[in-house]
């Protein structure tokens, strides 16, 4: 007992808490004590301490640390003055004379232990003879533990600390213990609480309350329709709280989660401020259709989960496993859930989180340099037998850049982006509640610009929240959400694949502008991308007001049975889009040799030549009925949790088109100021709804054992009346083996063992609707192949279209879902560990023929319920959280791995085993095998190629041995952009207020083709590595034009897009953990250095590994036509008060 | 308690309220962009809307979806750049690899769908009168018969489907003979001119008329009566063979055409009048395709893609020198021909032409509301990208009063018009043995744009028909087809592509702006045809989907 102030190197002093007491109490502490001894040791002991300008306590630890001295004192010691000792080779009374002179502090010295007091005060030593052999006063405590809402706490666990002694709250929270040492303290725990230790110094009635932990076992997510305790979850559900995506911000949710959660396949695929184009999956590919997840957020299934606020965000869950089947034909592709905050009773809560930042592109294309373009280009023409198109002379001047009119070196693709381009998201809440009325109320600005040259380009976001509980009735309790957002991206009218097509489509030897500044006229219409990349082509302007309201309302009927209540919400959710799109066109240049003049031209592209407008506004309505009956009790041992539910649904949809041309003024661009002639209107609406019925039973016994069902009955209006309902249950258990008695002998190394099971059958009914009638529809006039015009006054004929064969069978696609997983926390939770089994069976998936019904016959295919998938694949996530001191760190890693195998589907007749589908998985792509290049005529004649190769072309392989190279020699490679695997590795360190966190995240069994076979520039690598007589065993094939017969996608194109990326680095210091600003006025003031994307390790030079594949553009080349991927860069400051 | 009860009382109500009744309120809904079967094939409206759509299925211009039209596959053109062009013009076409030529297949079976649902379901039609209903059968019916017209002339025989199959119908089917597909044309052609008009209201310029009937079918029995389908000649059987001698009906057709008041050969004394026949409606049109500029876009009016670049045109289609040489002088000599006066120094190559040669070509030096500069260095149509031009671009259905920059152009498309009657009537005579008459034929065409008779007979007489052709109906989608129908397409179409390469020199022979203007020909392409091209593959995935037997060689 003894040690806890005489340890070494502390100098312990009474603190607030002991003032009171007399030194007395203390001494008597000191068994070591056992006799009265002289002062000899002190007279005996030598001491040297030169120090200046030293506290007081400094002193005395020096002394300490030379001498086997343990000082004492109270508060009344003012250790923090200043003092100086110069004294060699003493005795500590020299120096204890020296360091308290002209104070009010005596010394006094016994053996080893010396006692600093006010000279007012005597001391004894004797008296502290008498004192040490008696037993410690021991004393009876007692108390009453509650939680933060004031309810009674039964059941709270209460042990002396360092003892076995101790004892539990009664039904009142109450306890008592007897025989507690004086200098005892209590440790109070209890299931789902912060486990607290309260010294009990001379009290003899401590009240605690305890707060709930906010991680761990007890922690609450969100489940389909409800809320559970992560140690009572039987089903697979990730989740992640608002906290940690407040760290890893994005420009969309959706990024955030990447690499946060196992069991998401998340690819950002770059896209434009404010429609980013992000990919998330659920477990990977399930279907040959939409494997898209559904969303739910709070409560209501809702579009828009990308552009939540995180800072608005309590929890998202996802439900991967039949956990999910609770939202029956909608749920087979997983559901997300996402709680937003509310209030907490309490004092009002303010927090502020801004953050500045720029973005830069992650990978620039190295793209030919004009004399390297010359060159490949003169080289294209011999091999086609045409003259070389550029002279040595032209060559050396694109080489030397002495001729920059005639002979210009451009980098498109550098010319049209600018380095950095800014982001800024600010997000102001306030939070509190009183007894009756709980609020969250937030604001939220996102502002992110284009990465265009021109600078034009920008995307606002403005957000409010307001989420509001009241207590209205002993009984009821009344929320009202409310969600306000304003979209607005207004970006150049020219589409980002047309302006990346043009930066390909040009040539370096171009100009993007002359050297006197004016833009040069490129051809096909001059669409000039450094041009078309801003305002000067004319703008898209898409203001998105969206507009999401719930009230909802809970009512206790525990006055009719103890458990009972109703629960139920209304939604209505608005979303009204105004699209404008002007257009018009600019006049470009083209240098004329002859009359050195600079011609000027008109841009065609990407306007007709006319000044035009056209407005599109879009409003869909959703409104959402949902009430259910619920009922929880705990009859002993027994827990019961049920519910009854009905809900339905409707939504409307209409649009309303306008279009003029020939703007009568620059300055008016409105509808009334265009002409009347060639002026369009339009507009069209569309209905849906849906009527569920479900219920959910669980019960545990004694937490132990726990089971849920689930079933759900849905009813759709895609579907034709017979088929219109479905019913989808599931059943998920839990064996919570920690909790068996014959577990209890290693409590301390497994706190925690669980074991999940759970069986669901879920629809996705992701399709067209109306498919089961004959549909006729009215022709498109902006589809140029429809348009059918007569007259010698020409006039346009309108045309109606039938577009689908009906299906009267058709209904949704069903999932059989089985997963095994368990859930473990080693070491109090220092470790913890979760495995996830799963193996979907997918069936009627819903198909079109396409493969096998003739063209012949151009049936407009509809969906058939045909297609057969399995899918399987496992999730693991470890954490470890440990301190050392101040020291706090976790690491942690998730991984999720899953393939897919098609059992069935629509196959051409006697297609070959090596491109067959079935047997193999579902993301596949179709190429050629190559084996190398050609090196010499010997060898293109000795193996079967296309007719025409040469030297330096690709040899692909003949692989049905006909002895020539066509489709039939085409292989399905099973795999995709769509990676079988993705993990995250996250790791953080604090110390007093600094922190830093990293995200890795990273994928495998991914692949990128790349192909450039479209006319235009190329990469540098295809001139370096090209093919030539003199450079054979080249990488790349001998040099191509666009269009290239010869270049046919093929194994040689193909690049492993696996990669581990620093998704997100945070290095935050928190001023006041630090101690720098009072908290009493802030809880937190965070500043905080962030940066996305910062390191990337993977196998891609010049493009991201994440780039996007489009597989219909495989004879023109995939040249990565999209808006880029960027690193961010940003710094912010996060308050609460 | 007693609020509790009130508040409860009105959420029981509301549930109730819920609940009552709303499931089929909910779930019955019916869509609301699109008619029903019931709405179209009962309103006569509707039905014509239906039948609207079809038209756009006999395509536009140019091959395919596209903007390569058939000149460039044929010794009369180049493309600019399209690779995919080159590919064809080298005889490397496979199934698998087929340019711009893969969709027609599927295109042309998605209108004869289109066509087999409208004719299976217009008898259902009630409150029409039979006429309203006859006229739209008779449109639909000459339609899906130009379809199948368009397929066999590419493919051979094809699978002939005059009825729209259903989702559970077995869809093997193989391909039906060449005679056959021939024979059921005819029937159907002669069926839709008796239900069509000779003629329709202005405003519906551009639908089906007896006259397209007709002319079609003499397009279809002039090819049919060609020497391709002779059994003699490879390849031959029943997907590619013609047995019976039609040319009279052939001639009849064509004849029946040319005494139809509606239709006058426009009268010619300059090259702009000639000009003028393929820019505005008039009655040597048989049958168009309307274009508007307020309609459709830039790229699909043949003027945009086409016209020169300095003017915001792309310059696709490049006439070649095989074809300028091919256009005499205007005293009736080939250029070659002793005493034909020409003269090949660079000032003079252009002068004393056929004037058809003004009206449909562009030139170094000719004027395109400016005179255009083919030459290097600097002149504007070759220092651009693609630089491929052959020193020549398209003026023939050009439009030089389209403002480019702001229109898309409104030149019809012809399909058929009253000169190629003239000399189809002209082949199918001299087929029969009726030289005379055929002669006064080709010469009618002939004086119209002033040059003198031709004399000839025999085999020669057949060329000067051939060579007639070319020249009359050049850029008009018929050589490519001519050259196969008479099997010539291995002489034609095996000849390099000759440009003519404009430079200002110095006295040096460097390249000098202010130099004197000289020219050299040059190879632009080299080609290859090889006889499997006398049709094209039938593409590979439909091959892999059905029963269908490949064309020979592919």
């Amino acid at each position: 007992m003894k040690n806890w102030w005489l340890y070494h190197g502390h100098l312990p002093w009474v603190n607030e808490n002991l003032r009171k007491m007399k030194l007395t109490v203390i001494f008597l502490c000191i068994s070591a004590v056992t006799s009265l001894a002289s002062v000899g040791y002190a007279q005996s002991t030598r001491l040297t301490v030169v120090m200046k300008n030293a506290k007081v306590i400094n002193i005395l630890n020096e002394i300490e640390n030379q001498s086997e001295f343990k000082f004492f004192f109270s508060n009344d010691v003012d250790v923090e003055r200043t003092a100086t000792i110069e004294k060699k080779n003493a005795d500590v009374f020299e120096i204890l004379d020296v360091l308290f002179k002209g104070t009010n502090i005596k010394y006094e010295v016994y053996d080893r232990q010396i006692a600093l007091l006010e000279k007012s005060d005597s001391y004894d030593f004797r008296d502290f003879a008498e004192f040490q052999n008696q037993p410690a006063q021991q004393r009876a405590i007692s108390g009453r533990v509650t939680d933060t809402s004031g309810q009674p706490l039964p059941g709270v666990t209460i042990v002396i600390k360092g003892t076995t002694q101790g004892t539990i709250t009664d039904i009142d929270g109450k306890y008592s213990l007897i025989n507690v040492p004086p200098d005892a303290t209590l440790v109070f725990s209890f299931v789902g609480m912060q486990t607290r230790e309260v010294a009990i110094s001379n009290q003899n009635s401590i009240d605690i309350i305890m707060e709930e932990e906010t991680i761990g076992l007890d922690e609450v997510v969100a489940i389909g329709y409800g809320v559970k305790e992560k140690g009572q979850l039987t089903g697979s559900v990730a989740n992640v709280g608002g906290e940690k995506l407040t760290q890893i911000r994005t420009s969309d949710l959706t990024k955030s989660l990447q690499g946060v959660m196992p069991g998401l396949i998340i690819n950002d695929r770059g896209g434009m401020p404010g429609s980013e184009d992000v990919e998330i999956l659920i477990r990977g590919t399930h279907t040959l259709g939409d494997n898209s997840p559904l969303f739910v957020i709070d409560g209501v299934p809702r579009s828009g989960f990308g552009q939540l606020s995180p800072d608005d965000i309590e929890d998202i869950s996802v439900l991967k496993d039949a956990s999910a089947a609770i939202y029956g034909a909608r749920a087979a592709n997983g559901v997300i859930i996402v709680r937003t905050k509310r209030g907490k009773s309490g004092e009002l809560r303010l927090n502020l989180n801004s953050d500045y930042g720029v973005n830069t592109l992650t990978r620039l294309p190295e793209l030919m340099d004009s004399w390297q373009w010359a060159v490949y280009q003169n080289e294209v023409e011999e091999g086609y037998g045409r003259v070389p198109r550029y002279s040595e002379e032209d060559i050396q001047k694109y080489k030397s850049g002495s001729h920059p009119l005639t002979h210009p070196n451009t980098d498109f693709y550098a010319a049209t982006f600018r380095e950095f381009a800014p982001q800024t998201h600010h997000n102001l809440s306030a939070s509190g509640g009183a007894e009756n009325i709980k609020y969250f109320i937030s604001g939220d600005y996102l502002g992110k610009e284009s990465q265009y040259s021109s600078r034009d380009g920008k995307y606002n976001q403005y957000q409010l929240r307001s989420n509001i509980d009241a207590q209205v009735h002993k009984y009821l309790n009344i929320g009202m959400d409310l969600n306000l957002r304003l979209q607005d991206e207004k970006m150049p009218s020219e589409p980002i694949s047309n302006i990346i097509h043009r930066v390909w489509f040009n040539y370096p030897i171009e100009h993007a502008f002359y050297p006197n500044g004016l833009p040069y006229y490129t051809r096909e219409g001059g669409g000039n991308p450094v041009v078309t990349n801003s305002f000067d082509i004319g703008w898209n302007e898409a203001i998105d007001k969206i507009i999401q309201t719930k009230l909802s309302f809970d009512l206790n009927l525990d006055w009719v049975t103890e458990g009972l209540g109703i629960i139920g919400y209304a939604a209505y959710d608005y979303d009204i889009m105004n699209n404008t799109t002007h257009m018009k066109p600019v006049t470009l240049y083209r240098y004329n040799q002859n009359t050195q003049e600079y011609d000027p031209m008109m841009n065609t592209v990407p306007s007709d030549g006319n000044v035009s407008l056209s407005k599109r506004n879009n409003v869909s309505r959703n409104d959402l009925y949902h009430v259910r009956v619920t009922y929880d009790h705990t009859f002993g041992d027994h827990n019961i949790s049920a519910f009854a539910a009905y809900e339905q649904s409707e939504s409307e949809y209409e649009y309303i088109y306008a279009y003029r041309k020939n703007l009568f003024s620059a300055s008016k661009v409105e509808l009334f100021a265009g002409e009347e002639d060639g002026r369009i209107v339009n507009g069209s609406s569309s209905v849906g709804g849906r009527v569920n019925y479900f219920g959910y039973l669980s019960y545990d016994y004694m937490r132990k054992y726990m089971i849920d069902f689930t079933i759900r009955h849905d009813g759709s209006f895609n579907f034709p009346k017979n088929k219109r309902f479905g019913t989808f249950p599931a059943v998920t258990a839990g064996w919570n083996i920690s909790k068996e008695p014959f577990m209890s002998g290693i409590t301390g190394l497994i706190d925690n063992l669980k074991l999940r099971i759970s069986y669901g059958e879920m629809g996705n009914d992701r399709i067209p609707g109306y498919q089961y009638l004959t549909k006729y529809g009215l022709l498109a006039m902006s589809n140029w192949y429809n348009v059918f015009i007569t007259g010698l006054d020409p006039v346009y004929n309108a045309g109606m279209d039938i577009t689908n064969v009906p299906n009267s069978n058709i209904t949704w696609e069903i999932s059989k879902t089985m997963n095994y997983g368990f859930d473990a926390d080693f070491w109090k939770g220092k470790l913890s560990l979760s495995f996830d089994y799963f193996n979907e069976k997918r069936r009627g998936i819903l198909i079109q023929r396409n493969e096998s019904v003739p063209d012949y016959t151009a049936l407009e295919l509809p969906d058939e319920n045909l297609g057969k998938v399995d899918n399987s694949g496992v999730e693991i996530v470890a954490s470890h959280n440990n301190s050392f001191g101040d020291i706090l760190y976790n690491i942690g890693g998730n991984f999720t791995f899953n393939r897919s195998k098609i059992i069935f589907m629509d196959e051409p007749k006697d297609i070959p085993d090596y491109r067959q589908k079935e047997g193999h998985p579902v993301n596949s792509i179709v190429a050629y095998n190559a084996d190398g290049i050609f090196n010499d005529w010997e060898e293109v004649n000795s193996y079967p190629h296309l007719s025409g190769a040469q030297p330096g072309d690709i040899k692909y392989i003949d692989m049905n041995d006909d002895g020539k190279i066509d489709d039939a020699d085409l292989v399905r490679h099973y795999t995709s952009t769509t990676p079988e695997i993705q993990f995250g590795l996250t790791a953080g360190i604090q110390y007093k207020g600094i922190g830093l966190n990293a995200l890795f995240q990273g994928q495998a069994n991914a692949t990128a083709p790349l192909m450039f076979n479209d006319s235009g520039t190329k990469p540098e690598y295809l001139f370096t590595g090209r093919w030539t007589e003199e450079n054979k065993d080249a990488s790349h094939p001998r040099p191509f034009a666009g269009f290239d017969g010869y270049q046919r996608l093929s194994t040689y194109h193909f690049n492993n897009a696996s990669y581990i990326r620093l998704k997100n680095l945070e290095l935050s210091y928190d001023l006041c953990s630090a101690g720098l600003i009072s908290d009493n006025l802030f809880k937190q003031f965070r500043i905080y250095l962030r940066g996305r994307n910062l390191w990337t390790l993977d196998y891609l030079k010049y493009f991201d590994p994440e780039v996007p594949f489009n597989a219909s553009e495989t004879t023109r080349g995939n040249r990565a036509k999209y808006y880029p991927q960027t690193i961010t860069y940003s710094v912010g400051v996060n308050i609460t008060m | 308690m007693n609020n509790l009860n009130k508040t409860l009382l009105v959420i029981s109500a509301l549930l109730v309220l819920i609940f009552t009744g709303c499931e089929e309120q909910v779930l019955d809904k019916t869509p609301r962009d699109v008619f029903s079967e019931v709405d179209v094939w009962s309103n006569i409206d509707l039905a014509k809307k239906f039948r609207n759509a079809i038209y756009p299925g006999l395509g536009y211009w140019a091959v395919g979806n596209y903007i390569t039209t058939y000149a460039m596959y044929s010794d009369e053109a180049k493309v600019g750049e399209d690779l995919r062009v080159y590919y064809f013009n080298r005889g490397e076409i496979t199934s698998d690899y087929m340019g711009r030529f893969e969709p027609i297949w599927r295109l042309r079976y998605q209108y004869i769908r289109k066509a087999n649902i409208f004719l299976s379901r217009i008898d259902e039609l009630e409150g029409a009168s039979e006429e309203e209903i006859n006229i739209m059968k008779g449109e639909v019916k000459c339609i899906r018969a130009r379809l199948y017209f368009d397929l066999i002339k590419l493919f051979g025989g094809v699978p002939l489907i005059t009825e729209a199959f259903e989702l559970d119908d077995d869809f093997m089917v193989t391909r039906n003979s060449y005679e056959e597909i021939v024979e059921w044309i005819v029937k159907e052609l002669d069926e839709a001119k008796e239900m069509v008009p000779a003629e329709w209201p202005s405003s519906d310029w551009g639908r089906v008329t007896k006259g397209a009937c007709l002319a079609t079918k003499s397009d279809v029995l002039l090819h049919a009566n060609s020497k391709l389908h002779d059994p003699d000649t490879e390849p031959n059987g029943p997907l590619f063979d013609y047995t019976k001698n039609t040319w009279q009906d052939c001639a009849d057709a064509a004849k029946a055409v040319i005494d139809m008041p509606q239709y006058q050969l426009q009268p010619v004394s300059t090259w702009q009048d000639y000009h003028k026949i393929f820019i505005e409606p008039n009655s040597e049109m048989i049958f168009t395709k309307v274009y508007h500029n307020n309609y459709g876009v830039a790229s699909r009016a043949i003027t945009g893609p086409n016209a020169p670049i300095k003017d915001g045109g792309w310059g696709e289609l490049c006439p070649l020198q095989n074809l300028v040489d091919e256009f005499e002088m205007n005293n009736g000599k080939r250029i070659y021909e002793e005493g034909s006066g020409y003269d090949p120094s660079p000032e003079k190559i252009y002068e004393n032409r056929d004037l058809r040669f003004y009206a449909n070509i562009l030139y170094q030096g000719s004027v395109w509301k400016t005179p255009l500069e083919f030459y290097h260095p600097g002149g504007i149509e070759v220092s651009t990208p693609p630089w491929t031009i052959p020193g020549y671009e398209l003026r023939k259905f050009m439009d030089e009063t389209t403002n480019l920059w702001q229109e898309t152009g409104d030149t019809p498309w012809i399909w058929l018009r009253l000169a190629a009657m003239y000399l189809n009537y002209a082949e199918a005579q001299y087929e029969l043995g009726n030289e005379d008459e055929a002669r006064e034929y080709v010469n009618i065409i002939r004086n119209r744009v002033g040059l003198p008779d031709i004399e000839s007979s025999g085999e020669e007489l057949f060329q000067d028909i051939q060579h007639e052709r070319r020249i009359e109906l050049c850029f008009e989608n018929h050589r490519f087809f001519d050259v196969r129908r008479w099997m010539i397409a291995g002489e034609t179409d095996n000849e390099d592509a000759i440009g003519i390469v404009w430079k200002k020199l110095d006295a040096n022979g460097n390249l000098d702006p202010n130099g004197e203007l000289n020219y050299e020909f040059q190879i632009f392409q080299e080609r290859t045809f090889h006889d499997r091209m006398y049709y094209l593959p039938i593409p590979v995935s439909e091959i892999n989907k059905s029963d269908l037997e490949q064309n020979p060689d592919y």
